[in-house]
Parts: C-alpha cells; sequence; structure tokens
C-alpha cells in the first residue's frame, strides 16, 4: 500500500504531523493528501507511531547521579583554586617577560663590563709614566694621540724617543680603545707593541719579550724624572693633576661596575625565584581544578 | 537558584552548583542513556560518564540550551559505547535450537522479575516500544527519542546530534516508518487501546 510513497513524501508527512513544514508546503501536501488513499493511510500510521512514543512516561533516573570530589579529582577548596589559576598564569607569565628583560639588560651592560675593569686597572698605572713623560718633553698630546680619548693620557705630552713613550703611548691607546673591549688592547704589553708597530711603520707586531724590553726603559726613566725639575711645571702639574683625577676616576669606577654588576645578578636571582614560585603554584592550581 | 547562576557557579568550579544542575536534569539524561542503550545497568554507567564529562568540560559550554549541551554528551558517550560494544560483540545469550540459530525470545516476553516500580516503568508497550527502538540505526535511534520522548523541536535535536536540521528530519521519518513497521508485529501484544487504533489499519 506504501509503496507508490516516496521517500520524499514520507520525510514531508512527518516534518507535516510536527508542523516543520512551511505553509507552502502544507498546503502542496494537503491536496496530495486529498488526492491519494494511500497518502492519508501513511500519514495515519506516521500519526499514530508517533502518538505511541509520545504516551510514554518520562523515565525517571534509578538513582541520583551527583558528583563526588573524588569522581572529579578535586579537592576542598577547588573553586578558590578555579579563580586563583589565572591569575597565578598571569603572574608567572609577567614574572618570566620580565626576568627575560632582565637577563637581555644585563647580557648588554656586560657585553661593557670586562672593559671597566681594565681601564680601571690601566689607570691606576699611569701616573708615573705620564708624569715622566710631561718631564721629557713638551710635545703636545696631540701628536701622539689624536685617537685617544680618555682624559688623563691625552694631558700626558707624549714624545718622541721610541722607548720612553712606548709605556704612555700604549697605555694611552689601551686606554682610548678600551671601551671597544679587545683584551689585547688592555695588555700594557701589547700596547707597547702597537705603538712600536705604529712608530716602524708597516712592521709587525714585535714579539711580547721584545716589547717588554722595549717598555722597561721607559718605566726606569719614569721613576727617574720626576726628581728632576724641569722647566715646564705647569703642564706637569696639569699632567700629575689629570693623572690623579684618572686614577680617582679609575679608582671610583671600579666599585660602580661592581656594584652594577651585584645589583644585576641579585635581580635576576629574585626574578628567577618569582618565576619558579609562581610556575610551581600555577601548576599546582591546574591540577588541583582536576582539569 | 537560576540556571544560569548555577552554570556560571559551577563553571568557576563549584561542585555544588553543578550538583544542583544535575538534580534538574538527570531525569532526561538517563532517559536519554536508557533509550539509547535499551538495559539500565549500561545506562547509568553512561549517565554517570556523561555528568563527570560534562564538569570536566564546563569551560567549553558556549551558551544556549543547557539541556541540550548535556544531551549530546550523554548521548556520544551511549554512541561510543554502542560502537565499542559492536567491535567487540559479547557471546549471545540466547538460546540456541539445533542448527545454531538463536531462539528468538524477545526480552519484552520474558518475566525478568522486576521491582513493582520497574514493571510499572516496563510497561507492555514500553518494553514493545524500546524493542523496536533497539533495532533501529543508532543515529536514528538518537533522533526519534530526542524528537518524540524527550519532546525537542528539530533545532535543539540538530544541535544534540551535531548534524543540519534536515539531516534530523530524514533521520526522524525513516525512524518513524521503522518504528511503525516493528509495531505492526507487535501489535497484538499492545493494550487494548493502542490494539483499537490499530485496528483501522488494513
Amino acid at each position: 500500500m506504501t509503496t507508490r510513497i516516496t521517500g520524499h513524501e514520507w520525510e514531508d508527512l512527518s516534518a507535516y504531523l510536527d508542523g516543520q513544514l512551511s505553509p507552502k508546503e502544507s498546503t502542496r501536501l494537503e491536496e496530495k493528501l486529498q488526492a491519494s488513499a494511500d497518502l492519508r493511510a501513511a500519514l495515519n500510521d506516521l500519526s499514530q507511531t508517533r502518538s505511541l512514543l509520545r504516551s510514554q512516561p518520562p523515565v525517571r533516573a534509578p538513582r541520583n547521579f551527583l558528583l563526588t570530589p573524588k569522581m572529579v579529582g578535586v579537592r576542598r577548596g577547588s573553586a578558590r583554586s578555579f579563580q586563583l589559576f589565572p591569575a597565578m598564569r598571569l603572574a608567572s607569565a609577567l614574572a618570566v617577560a620580565l626576568f627575560i628583560l632582565v637577563l637581555a639588560g644585563d647580557l648588554l651592560t656586560a657585553g661593557r663590563q670586562p672593559a671597566v675593569m681594565p681601564v680601571a686597572f690601566q689607570s691606576v698605572q699611569m701616573p708615573a709614566p705620564a708624569a715622566e713623560m710631561k718631564s721629557a718633553s713638551e710635545v703636545p698630546a696631540l701628536e701622539v694621540g689624536a685617537v685617544m680619548e680618555a682624559p688623563a693620557p691625552t694631558e700626558a705630552p707624549a714624545e718622541a724617543s721610541v722607548e720612553a713613550p712606548a709605556e704612555t703611548q700604549a697605555e694611552a691607546q689601551a686606554v682610548a680603545k678600551m671601551p671597544e673591549g679587545t683584551a689585547q688592547q688592555a695588555s700594557p704589553t701589547m700596547g707597547a707593541a702597537m705603538l712600536q708597530d705604529s712608530g716602524t711603520g708597516a712592521e709587525p707586531y714585535p714579539p711580547p719579550a721584545e716589547a717588554l724590553a722595549a717598555s722597561a726603559p721607559a718605566i726606569e726613566q719614569a721613576t727617574a724624572t720626576p726628581a728632576a725639575p724641569e722647566p715646564a711645571p705647569l703642564p706637569s702639574e696639569q699632567a700629575n693633576l689629570a693623572a690623579r683625577s684618572a686614577v680617582d676616576g679609575s679608582e671610583a669606577g671600579a666599585p660602580v661596575g661592581e656594584t652594577a654588576w651585584s645589583g644585576w645578578r641579585f635581580l635576576e636571582i629574585a626574578l628567577a625565584l618569582v618565576v619558579v614560585v609562581t610556575i610551581g603554584w600555577a601548576v599546582y592550581l591546574r591540577h588541583s581544578r582536576g582539569v | 537558584m537560576d540556571e544560569a547562576v548555577l552554570i556560571q557557579s559551577a563553571q568557576r568550579g563549584s561542585l555544588d552548583s553543578f550538583n544542583q544542575l544535575v538534580l534538574i536534569y538527570q531525569d532526561a539524561v538517563y532517559g536519554q542513556a536508557y533509550r539509547m542503550m535499551g538495559e539500565s545497568e549500561p545506562a547509568q554507567d553512561a549517565t554517570q560518564e556523561a555528568f563527570i564529562s560534562a564538569y570536566r568540560s564546563l569551560g567549553s559550554y558556549r551558551g544556549g540550551s543547557f539541556k541540550a549541551w548535556l544531551l549530546r554528551i550523554v548521548t556520544n558517550a551511549c554512541y561510543d559505547e554502542l560502537r565499542r560494544r559492536q567491535r567487540h560483540p559479547t557471546t549471545s545469550l540466547e538460546p540456541l535450537d539445533a542448527d545454531d540459530e538463536e531462539i528468538e525470545s524477545p526480552r519484552w516476553l520474558a518475566d525478568e522479575g522486576e521491582s513493582p516500580e520497574a514493571e510499572t516503568e516496563r510497561s507492555e508497550l514500553g518494553d514493545a516500544i524500546q524493542h523496536c527502538l533497539d533495532n533501529l540505526p543508532v543515529e536514528f535511534r538518537a533522533v526519534v527519542v530526542l524528537v518524540d520522548i524527550q519532546g525537542m523541536d528539530y533545532n535543539e535535536a540538530a544541535e544534540v546530534v551535531g548534524k543540519p536540521v534536515g539531516t534530523v528530519k530524514s533521520r526522524l521519518a525513516r525512524a518513524r516508518m521503522r518504528l511503525r513497521d516493528c509495531l505492526q508485529g507487535v501489535w497484538e501484544l499492545l493494550p487494548a487501546q493502542f490494539r483499537l487504533v490499530g485496528e483501522n489499519k488494513p
């Protein structure tokens, strides 16, 4: 009897019973129903089946399905933990970001940090050669080290004899170039070698022993000359003053560098602790949520 | 307390609030599981698992009908269990005849010795309907239970099964056709009032 009813018509009949057809579709189906007894019988069958299903009393739960903390793996106070978790997650993220910033700042300053210490070390050794050099000659500093930027060595007029100014100029160069941070330039021996190299033109650097030999007379002369009064006291005083200021500056500079170093380390350690604590707490809260 | 307030509180981790929602919806959730599974014990397991899963995934609830959201979870749990059973079928308990064919012993004919409440619940008609539901493909079964037993409209049912309304419409019509054919076979066993309804059938 229903063999002539298509699947689409069954769908329309079913939806018609539920009032799910549009007015246009309903009108069209009702016209078909008027014309087809099979369609009316099919509609009647579906309506009975639908009524049977809907006549069923709702099934009652045979028991309560309440959840216990054990079932869902949460502990007491989980509600507060639930609220604290996002805050702790944010705090840990901020701590990590801050730690990275501090670490980056430390690394950036650390590139310059080693230069501060040798500069101070070199400057402490400056006075004797500088004073000696002043008494030895009157040649302006510009002749020696136009490239030098450090105040103390440039005040000392370095001259002339290949040995005597070697120490001074070498150190002047060392001071001038130290901020660039090369260890070679920080070494007095190598500085002397460089001076000798500059004095002799394009020759390669002499071996270290040679450099030491070249700088030795300069040191001796430096210790000897201050005793002998020279006709240019003013520049000499200026040189001494400059040298002292260099010494003072270097003595003051070293502790500053150490303080900065300690400050960075202290900050890094403190932030690392904060990072560890906040992340650990966040992980604990996450687990306590049972998620 | 307002349902929305309970849901928000539960989303913040309040198990007590969620349990109030459990009390509100456990009949509907168990009813869906029972109609899907056809047996009480597996339905209870599916219901409990569904509520646990719902609590743990409350963060994924984005509004709309909370009942539909719960029914979707329990329906999917039933799908999983029924598919697992298909992959790992258990030995049939049906008696076999001399040719190793199962002797048909419809469950609605058997006296299972249930409690008075259960007997009331599982009336003859109910047993017959459940038997016919069990013979439906699981996708058809879910839709006809949602619409004709849970009383949902097409849109809600579509939300639960995660399919378009057109698919719901089609599955519902096919499910009703099959149920009609199945119920015709047990028509004589139905209560008199329904037999009378069926007697005008050709």
